[in-house]
């Protein structure tokens, strides 16, 4: 069951109404049972194995609150540390080893995180434990974020989830967040990836421009799946009154890869950030330890993203760009100021811009590719042939993607970045939609929703039930 | 007091909202339904075989006013011509026969038929009851499961079809025969006006199914179209068709309906197979017509060399014969003739259907050109080179330039400029003509040979439906 599914939506439709019958002190009970029964049908196997996560940890954050600033405490937060990390260090293990002997419960790689963050924020006294068993496995198991995430803390979601009354203005604008989710993910992301199958499938045959236009596809199809998809799980969330934090600010606006990692999966990185960076020290114990910091969460967010050396390589290359980034940046800044290079200057901040995604896409081609070879491969063969003409000579036409592809994938984009643009003045196209008189608003949202029917990439022959993160 | 009214103000707006999203997704679910219905590739009267004319223009019908149906593959719906069945002996009938129509459909079909009709008697051809594509789960390919399908009505019947189909082909999936968009969302990069037109209105042009072939394929001069040898061996049948057979069977006899089996002349029809139907026929009570054996092949006139369309199917001509047959048949049987308007006034119809296939088989541009009087399509023509104008005084057919329209044998566009571009007459036909081709609104003809160049066009769609081109230099042809 996922988000592309109809008995996905049926589960929804029957949440949604129930939801709002019944009285408001019962309402989380529907969203817990919905999220179990979520959870049952999209993967049975590992529904034991989810229970037992749900009432260990529970009995951790207990355990850890009642014996607080007691010497024992921090041994047992590094116990549920360990106890809620293993299944997962296990499961890449394994990978690494060849081996597929465990079952894998779906999400357990956000959900991980998550008991990870909720036990430590306990620890710390910043949140206090829920006491109610069930509560507690409603905010592990809420239903749109466990697949793809994000990664939410206590404090962001307990003032939401326990039940909410309706709000005819948060629901329309889940919708809108759900429509937009579904135009990233069918009409741009699942489109791109055609492209980019076909030149990763048979790399050896594609060099130079191909590689280019492929990594830049690529770095589209991602970006629209992921946070196509967190549209979605937002958008459902808001349909019961519940605001999931946000993943993603924008990133390919990026000056530098600092800032990159600062509105890209925002809740990983803070999660890493807080739960990793900062107690190895962050920047408090010198420039080496730093580095060394720098490098050893980026190699955690490889090993979290997939199973092989491929995403290992992803994670140095980052901390690599992070590292120099750092180390050049003296020596750059007096170049900037030499040449009196404005950073606020438009096109400065373009081609900055433009270089930082042209490094990111550079290691999302590590990412994709199926082994370091292959990825090495392409790398190199991005840079060995210059053959720009076939952008012109009907090549691109040769890779999956015909000439109305091309002018869907072309508008669509343009929309995207021009939505971009506006919310990056601070501006919520959902609240100037909500200005509208309300026969317009519905007119787009019609508009929406034929345009996806009609140029979305799905139905046979494509699967637009998976998700690239939900793999993860 | 202002709380009160405040929260009755709260209260109001929720029921809005819901009274508003339910609106709002009727309007939503109505967009998705029309968008399905233009996705669905059409196949209508100017296609070969005219699936989606032959089902929807059976709801057409009045009800309990079609006596007879015909069900089965392509071979039933190219060979069994209701007009001509009605012209023969005042009994109406259609043929519900499709391309590559399995058993499980033919039942479905019978089943959704039975809703709106009361059938005296259904014809149904056997091919299908054995082994068509061995690979395939249901026999036939899925396309042309879906080409009868999806023009079946939302009903109980299209439910349990399709269920079945999806059943036993698990690589099918429930949701695309209702949502359709899923299996042809990418058709919107070739939609084409018979796609909207279709929304509007369908074309009253009725062959009640039949599907027209005007094709001969005449090398079958060492075919013996019967059966010489006799044998005793009989032939395995498609198990899961089979079951469908006994279907079709029981659901006749519920319905006392009179069940006839038969096949087409066809060369790969085996003794074994015709075998193991008249003993299924003998055992359950049923006629087997079988136009492959010498008797019923020689009694209903038939010429395998001048009346199959590719050694497969029947043509038109060939039709005739058959369905004469049939219609005597059933006659014979006790079916009573009975006056119907609509098969009356459908001949003339059938009349220009017939003169197109005349058309096309025409070889002397004499008598194609005095065809074209009785022809309401547009036919456009081009003279390339030198020709024989006599051709002109024997039709009597005014020659004012090089590029000419016409519609029955009425010049309706001329020019003598070198090349034409623009509608012709008041049509939606858009047509440039040059020395080197035709192109009628997207489709091009290219002109290479020297002489009367003639290319038919459907005006309702603006097909081209025909091209044929005459030598014009006197003994030349």
């Amino acid at each position: 069951m996922s988000f592309f599914t109809l008995p996905f939506y049926a589960l929804l439709g029957i949440t949604f109404i129930t939801y709002y019958i019944i009285p408001l002190r019962f309402r989380w009970i529907v969203l817990l049972c919905a999220s179990m029964a979520f959870y049952y049908f999209s993967c049975p196997e590992g529904m034991g194995i989810f229970l037992v996560y749900i009432v260990v940890s529970y009995g951790f954050s207990l355990w850890i609150d009642k014996v607080r600033d007691r010497n024992s405490d921090l041994a047992i937060l590094l116990l549920g540390w360990v106890l809620a990390l293993l299944p997962l260090t296990m499961v890449k293990w394994s990978s690494f080893i060849g081996s597929d002997m465990f079952i894998i419960p779906l999400g357990m790689s956000f959900f991980s995180l998550q008991i990870v963050a909720y036990l430590t924020d306990i620890y710390k006294g910043k949140i206090e434990p829920q006491k109610n068993i069930f509560r507690y496995a409603l905010f592990i198991s809420w239903f749109p974020q466990i697949i793809q995430g994000p990664i939410p803390r206590y404090e962001q979601l307990d003032k939401t989830l326990y039940g909410n009354r309706l709000d005819p203005d948060g629901v329309t604008k889940g919708f809108q967040l759900i429509i937009w989710g579904w135009f990233l993910k069918l009409v741009i992301s699942d489109k791109a990836a055609v492209l980019v199958n076909s030149v990763f499938d048979a790399y050896k045959g594609y060099s130079g421009f191909f590689v280019l236009i492929a990594g830049m596809l690529y770095c589209l199809q991602l970006y629209t799946d992921f946070s196509g998809c967190v549209c979605i799980a937002k958008g459902i969330s808001e349909l019961f009154g519940i605001h999931l934090p946000d993943n993603f600010n924008h990133p390919f606006f990026s000056q530098n890869i600092k800032e990159f990692w600062n509105r890209w999966h925002i809740s990983l990185s803070n999660w890493l950030r807080d739960y990793i960076y900062f107690p190895l020290g962050g920047s408090r114990k010198g420039k080496m330890r730093q580095y060394l910091n720098i490098m050893i969460v980026f190699v955690i967010s490889g090993l979290w993203h997939g199973n092989g050396m491929t995403f290992v390589i992803w994670g140095i290359i980052n901390g690599l760009y992070r590292i120099i980034g750092d180390i050049t940046w003296p020596m750059r800044k007096g170049l900037y100021d030499k040449l009196h290079l404005d950073a606020d200057n438009i096109g400065f901040r373009f081609c900055r811009t433009l270089f930082t995604s042209f490094l990111v896409m550079i290691a999302f081609i590590m990412f994709r590719a199926d082994t370091v070879e292959q990825g090495t491969y392409m790398i190199s063969s991005l840079f060995s042939t210059w053959n720009p003409w076939i952008l012109s000579n009907g090549s691109m036409l040769l890779l999956g993607l015909d000439r109305v592809d091309w002018i869907v994938l072309g508008m669509s984009t343009a929309l995207l970045i021009l939505v971009s643009c506006i919310q990056e003045k601070d501006i919520c196209i959902r609240d100037v939609m909500m200005r509208q008189p309300f026969l317009l608003r519905w007119a787009i949202y019609l508009v929406g929703i034929v345009i996806i029917v009609l140029c979305g990439t799905y139905g046979f022959g494509f699967n637009a039930a998976d998700f690239i993160y939900g793999g993860f | 007091m202002p709380l009160t009214l405040s929260m009755e103000d709260s209260d109001m707006k929720k029921v809005f909202f819901w009274i508003k999203a339910i609106i709002f997704l009727c309007i939503a679910a109505l967009c998705i339904c029309v968008v399905n219905v233009i996705l669905l590739p059409k196949y209508m009267n100017d296609s070969q075989w005219p699936t989606t004319a032959t089902f929807t223009q059976f709801y057409g019908m009045e009800d309990n006013s079609v006596d007879v149906l015909f069900l089965g593959s392509s071979h039933a719906a190219s060979a069994f011509n209701p007009q001509v069945v009605y012209d023969c002996e005042s009994i109406t009938s259609y043929n519900l026969a499709s391309e590559q129509q399995n058993l499980l459909v033919s039942y479905y079909w019978l089943k959704e038929a039975l809703a709106i009709q009361e059938p005296k008697a259904v014809v149904l051809d056997v091919l299908m009851l054995f082994d068509f594509i061995k690979d395939e789960p249901l026999n036939t390919e899925e396309a042309m499961q879906r080409k009868a399908i999806d023009f079946m009505k939302w009903s109980a019947n299209k439910v349990e079809a399709v269920h079945d189909i999806c059943t036993y082909d698990e690589e099918q999936d429930e949701l695309s025969y209702y949502l359709t968009n899923i299996r042809f969302h990418e058709r919107y990069k070739s939609l084409e006006r018979n796609d909207f037109r279709f929304l509007k209105k369908l074309n009253d042009d009725n062959l009640y199914g039949f599907a027209a072939l005007h094709g001969k394929a005449s090398d079958y001069e060492w075919f013996t179209p019967f059966y010489e040898q006799s044998t005793d061996e009989i032939a395995e049948p498609n198990e899961l068709m089979l079951q469908y057979m006994d279907k079709i069977t029981e659901l006749c006899r519920d319905n006392g309906i009179r069940l006839y089996l038969t096949k087409t002349p066809f060369e790969n029809w085996t003794r074994e197979q015709h075998n193991f139907v008249k003993q299924y026929a003998g055992s359950n009570d049923i006629e087997f017509i079988d136009f492959n054996e010498k008797k019923t092949y020689e009694e209903c006139g038939y010429d395998f060399v001048e009346e199959n369309d590719d050694g497969v199917h029947v043509n038109i001509w060939g039709a005739e014969r058959l369905s004469r047959y049939m219609a005597e048949k059933l006659k014979e049987d006790g079916l009573e003739s009975s006056q119907n308007s609509r098969y009356e006034a459908s001949r003339t119809y059938y009349a220009s259907v017939m003169n197109l296939a005349m058309m096309s088989q025409e070889t002397e541009p004499e008598q194609f050109m005095r065809r074209l009087r009785d022809d309401d399509h547009l036919t456009f023509m081009i003279i390339n080179g030198d020709i024989d104008e006599r051709i002109f005084a024997i039709t009597s057919f005014n020659h004012i330039s090089d590029h000419m329209a016409y519609h029955y044998g009425k010049v309706l566009t001329s020019s003598s400029e070198d090349c034409f571009d623009g509608y012709v007459g008041e049509s939606e036909v858009h047509v440039r003509v040059n020395d080197d081709m035709v192109m009628v609104n997207d489709e091009i003809y290219e002109i290479e040979e020297e002489g009367i160049h003639f290319v038919v066009v459907d005006p309702d769609n603006g097909r081209i439906i025909m091209k044929r081109c005459f030598e014009g230099q006197e003994g030349n042809k």
